[in-house]
């Protein structure tokens, strides 16, 4: 255990990476955090429309326009070179969709990748802070990052998800409202003798009694 | 009294808890199809109101508001019509619609009512219209659910009071669950940003904070 601690102190810290991926009105901006220094050269090039700017010894943010996020299938990371653990959450107002070849399991509120295991989770964690709760966050080892050379999946705003969303549910208010209709007009001739019915039996009970 | 009217007058009635026993099962169905129609106008009312201050606003409004409210209600009708079978109530699955649907009828036509004093206001006070917009809409839910609520309560058993309320606070409760995601997916509704625009996500993210 001694040795272990002494190889990893001396080899320094496991270039982990934590991202936040949040929506300007023209761009995609990734706020990124490494625990290696940020001196470092990135792991994977950046695309060529996208912006890096180093914010500090262990952060940076890199920007780069919506729709050229929007169409690729691919977010651009800055990672850090070696194999770590990068954590990636996102803003509520994207809708993020993973590419399935990742394979990423939910558990709760984490989604979590091949080869990472519940002590990657709780060092990345410990080193950027826990992620907020209302967020999905996806915790994915960089070999599943390296061969695409970003998290691979689908960024939309979550706004236009739903519009198309709406699209069906309008489709279906108009069915449900043709289906309500036809069946108060099926229904009130037999509602009408129902009630006629009723109206007799009264009376007739009403000349029984009498 | 016109077919119309006596309708309508006979949903206030069953809103408030009074079901006439008489009903029979064809006359309570056309109720409920009364009651759920009606609710989609009023609702649709409202909704022009609230966007009063922009045409294609309130135009979509027209079938936005009537949208959330059909499906908000169209969702929790499985998980109280569950309820309702799992518990020991002697109340017919029709009887718990129409009290359900009156109830609905009732908060819309409240939010129908209080379409024109949203409108003048939206119109006229850039601080005053968002409130009473949001409010309305409270004040509706409010009423729809004290009502149907109430109606658990009355000229019953106790024993029976409590296998009846359960379904009904199902069907609430999973009601106004569903609504902010409804609301969500039809926004905007309102000419301002409001804590319901983004659904629970970021009525969460308020908590979070």
């Amino acid at each position: 255990m001694l040795a272990a601690t002494l190889v990893l102190a001396l080899a320094g810290p496991i270039p982990d990476s934590a991202h936040y991926v949040h929506l300007e009105p023209e761009h995609v901006v990734i706020d990124s955090e490494w625990s290696a220094s940020t001196q470092e050269p990135l792991a994977t090039p950046l695309p060529d429309d996208a912006t890096m700017e180093v914010l500090g010894e262990h952060t940076l943010r890199v920007t780069m326009p919506r729709d050229e996020a929007e169409r690729d299938d691919v977010l651009p990371l800055p990672l850090p070179p070696g194999d770590g653990v990068h954590r990636v959450t996102f803003d509520h107002r994207i809708s993020f969709r993973p590419d399935p070849s990742l394979e990423l399991a939910p558990r709760g509120t984490r989604a979590v990748g091949r080869n990472v295991h519940r002590a990657d989770i709780r060092r990345v964690d410990m080193a950027f802070g826990r992620p907020r709760k209302d967020t999905t966050a996806h915790y994915v080892h960089s070999e599943g990052l390296r061969g695409t050379g970003g998290f691979a999946g689908s960024l939309k705003d979550a706004k236009t998800r739903r519009q198309r969303l709406m699209l069906f549910a309008s489709a279906l208010f108009i069915f449900v409202v043709a289906g309500l209709m036809a069946i108060a007009r099926a229904v009130r001739r037999r509602a009408e003798a129902e009630h006629a019915d009723e109206i007799l039996a009264r009376e007739i009970d009403s000349l029984a009694t009498r | 009294m016109n077919k119309t009217a006596k309708m309508l007058s006979e949903l206030l009635d069953i809103s408030r808890g009074r079901v006439p026993e008489d009903l029979g099962p064809a006359r309570r169905v056309r109720l409920i199809t009364g009651a759920a129609l009606s609710s989609l106008v009023f609702a649709a009312v409202w909704g022009l109101a609230a966007g009063s201050t922009a045409p294609l606003l309130a135009l979509g409004n027209l079938a936005k508001v009537p949208m959330v409210v059909l499906f908000s209600v169209l969702a929790a009708l499985p998980a109280g019509v569950l309820a309702h079978r799992l518990s020991d109530s002697t109340e017919s699955t029709r009887s718990l619609l129409l009290s359900f649907s009156g109830s609905v009828f009732a908060g819309t036509l409240c939010a129908a009512v209080l379409a024109p004093i949203v409108a003048v206001y939206y119109l006229t006070s850039e601080w005053a219209g968002p409130y009473l917009g949001m409010g309305s809409a409270f004040v509706s839910v409010a009423v729809a659910g004290v009502l149907f609520l109430h109606g658990a309560f009355k000229g019953v058993s106790r024993e029976e009071r409590r296998s009846r309320i359960i379904p009904k606070l199902v069907l609430a409760i999973v009601t106004l669950g569903v609504m902010p995601q409804f609301i969500a997916l039809a926004s905007p509704i309102l000419p301002e940003h409001t804590v319901f625009d983004e659904g629970v996500d970021v009525v969460a993210s308020e908590g979070a904070h």
